[in-house]
């Protein structure tokens, strides 16, 4: 919650520029001017670090998003058709498993070119595959219930009978999925953006700022550290939320929890 | 384990990895630009004349259509051809071979660091749940998942190169170049070990036969090392395997800030060239790894626990 504050209202209330130089500052340890100190060009690594805060949220939580679309939409469709069509999507799924997942992100990335914009892309085809398996799977455990039957028998139409009936039971598991997801593309994009496929210089994006700033690591320790610390916590909090909603949502966590 | 089982598990393996070899293909045929031009551009330092694109394209395939080059591309792959790098002249097949080695150290490194630490830390918790142990544990293995590691390679290059002096920075060849890697590459494998073990060894130690192991007076090292430990090897292992398939995720980032030369360089050093011969050759290797390593930990599983019928015939 305070992450996604930061996010939003940061950059409005924060006056200082995270674009602007001042040479006679360069590489200023932290002070009461400069909380997080200055970089290599005399930028205010806190303003840098609050602006990323909005690229890294915003996109985990875009590709989060995509994944999760794409992913429940697929798993609905073949869970409840079945048949070719479940057989064809599923090993489409297993195909996209058959690569470790950053490797061909990076691969479709750096292919298509560096850009935030591709990074996004190219993390959303990578990772919708997970949330299809673990939808589909809860369908076809779904779709034989008598509430579900009663439903088609009745005459609703297919499209209803899906969406009122069988996506709201769900749900649940692909939701703890989405929040824990959210820290995982962070890491990955920060990863990206380090190895120079994302965000290019200037962008305040953490992942570029610890790769700009590796070079200072003896003179300038807060150019990589401020930044690590970011996605850490950011993280941290993303995994400690996904586990609290498994908590609350996934009842046999909690009898799990009582032993 | 049925044969009939074995074989169909096989074919599986096999029609994957054709298809995974179409989508390794079929990346490079998504890319903007000519490769011809922008590869020669760089090698020449100047603009390319028509005569040499034509030269570069005839060379290496590219004037035919992309469904065509696939098919030679894979006829030759079957005879262990992975074609030309764009660069320096050397066979892709070359290329891996030499930096294979680089990340199968990186990668045995990386798993002997996580199971130095994931096993006692596992087995610690899981003794005494709630105990100091096991909440050091659990900090650890969040910690370790939410860590980025290359922000954490940094850290200890600052910590044991730059301040203690006690380990080379940068490069490879020696056991101490790979010290800071494989704690790098380690710790996020150990992060998920340790809540794996912890949670198995819990429910084992629960379950009777720990309880009658202990009524018959045995020693807590023989109950938990012997007993309970031993049922939750069959997880842990399962894991290991998956991790081992995953390995070049982490190793891309573990070499390129250790600048060890290794296949994630590779891979990654041909991204920026648009050296496409060699990013196929790389990914088509990490699938074919993840594939194998999957496949063969399916059929150790079966083989491993008795419990498990793999073939679907009731025993």
């Amino acid at each position: 919650m305070t992450l996604t504050a930061v996010a939003l209202l940061g950059p409005e209330l924060l006056a200082t520029d995270p674009l602007a130089q001042d040479l006679t500052s360069r590489l200023q340890p932290p002070s009461p001017a400069h909380p997080f100190g200055t970089d290599r060009l005399g930028r205010d690594v806190f303003a840098r670090i609050v602006h990323g805060a909005r690229f890294s949220l915003g996109i985990a939580i875009t590709v989060t998003a995509v994944r999760f679309l794409l992913g429940v939409g697929i798993g609905l469709v073949a869970g409840y058709s079945g048949g070719w069509i479940d057989e064809l999507m599923m090993r489409f799924v297993d195909l996209l498993f058959a690569f470790p997942g950053i490797v061909l992100a990076l691969v479709i990335a750096g292919i298509a070119g560096p850009s935030l914009t591709n990074v996004l892309l190219a993390l959303a085809v990578v990772g919708w595959g997970t949330y299809a398996r673990v939808v589909r799977s809860e369908v076809l455990s779904v779709r034989e219930r008598d509430y579900v039957t009663a439903a088609r028998l009745s005459g609703t139409p297919r499209y209803r009978v899906v969406l009122e009936h069988v996506l709201p039971n769900v749900l649940g598991p692909t939701i703890v999925l989405a929040a824990l997801d959210v820290g995982t593309v962070i890491l990955a994009t920060a990863g990206l953006s380090f190895l120079g496929l994302g965000a290019q210089p200037p962008t305040p994006e953490w992942g570029t700022m610890i790769a700009s700033g590796r070079h200072y690591l003896q003179t300038a320790w807060w150019l990589v550290n401020v930044p690590g610390i970011a996605i850490v916590l950011t993280v941290l909090g993303f995994t400690l939320l996904g586990d609290g909603l498994r908590d609350a949502l996934d009842p046999d966590g909690r009898t799990n929890r009582g032993r | 384990m049925h044969w009939q089982y074995l074989f169909r598990r096989l074919t599986l393996t096999a029609v994957t990895l054709v298809l995974v070899s179409a989508v390794t293909y079929s990346l490079t045929g998504i890319a903007p630009g000519d490769p011809a031009e922008l590869v020669l551009q760089k090698q020449l330092g100047q603009a390319p004349t028509t005569e040499q694109i034509e030269a570069f394209r005839a060379k290496h395939g590219l004037d035919e259509p992309i469904h065509w080059q696939y098919l030679h591309w894979f006829g030759d792959l079957l005879q262990g051809d992975l074609g030309q790098s764009y660069y320096h002249e050397r066979s892709v097949s070359e290329l891996l071979m030499d930096r294979l080695p680089g990340t199968v150290k990186l990668a045995a490194g990386g798993l002997a660091v996580s199971l130095a630490v994931s096993l006692p830390t596992g087995i610690l918790s899981a003794r005494r749940p709630q105990g100091l142990a096991d909440h050091l544990s659990q900090t650890i293995a969040l910690l370790g998942v939410a860590m980025p590691n290359f922000w954490l390679g940094y850290l200890l290059i600052f910590a044991f190169s730059l301040k203690l002096g006690l380990t080379p920075v940068y490069g490879s060849g020696t056991l101490a170049h790979l010290a800071l890697p494989s704690i790098t590459l380690g710790t996020g494998l150990a992060a998920v070990q340790t809540r794996l073990l912890r949670a198995t060894l819990q429910d084992t130690l629960g379950a009777e036969f720990v309880t009658a192991a202990r009524t018959r007076g045995l020693s807590e090292w023989v109950v938990v090392g012997k007993h309970a430990l031993r049922n939750a090897l069959l997880p842990l292992l399962t894991v290991v395997g998956l991790q081992l398939g995953f390995v070049l995720n982490g190793a891309v980032v573990v070499e390129v800030v250790f600048q060890r030369p290794g296949l994630g360089t590779l891979l990654v050093d041909a991204i920026f060239d648009r050296n496409y011969p060699v990013v196929q050759g790389v990914t088509l290797l990490a699938g074919v790894l993840f594939v194998s390593v999957n496949t063969v930990t399916d059929l150790a599983y079966g083989l491993i626990d008795p419990r498990i019928n793999v073939g679907g015939d009731p025993a």
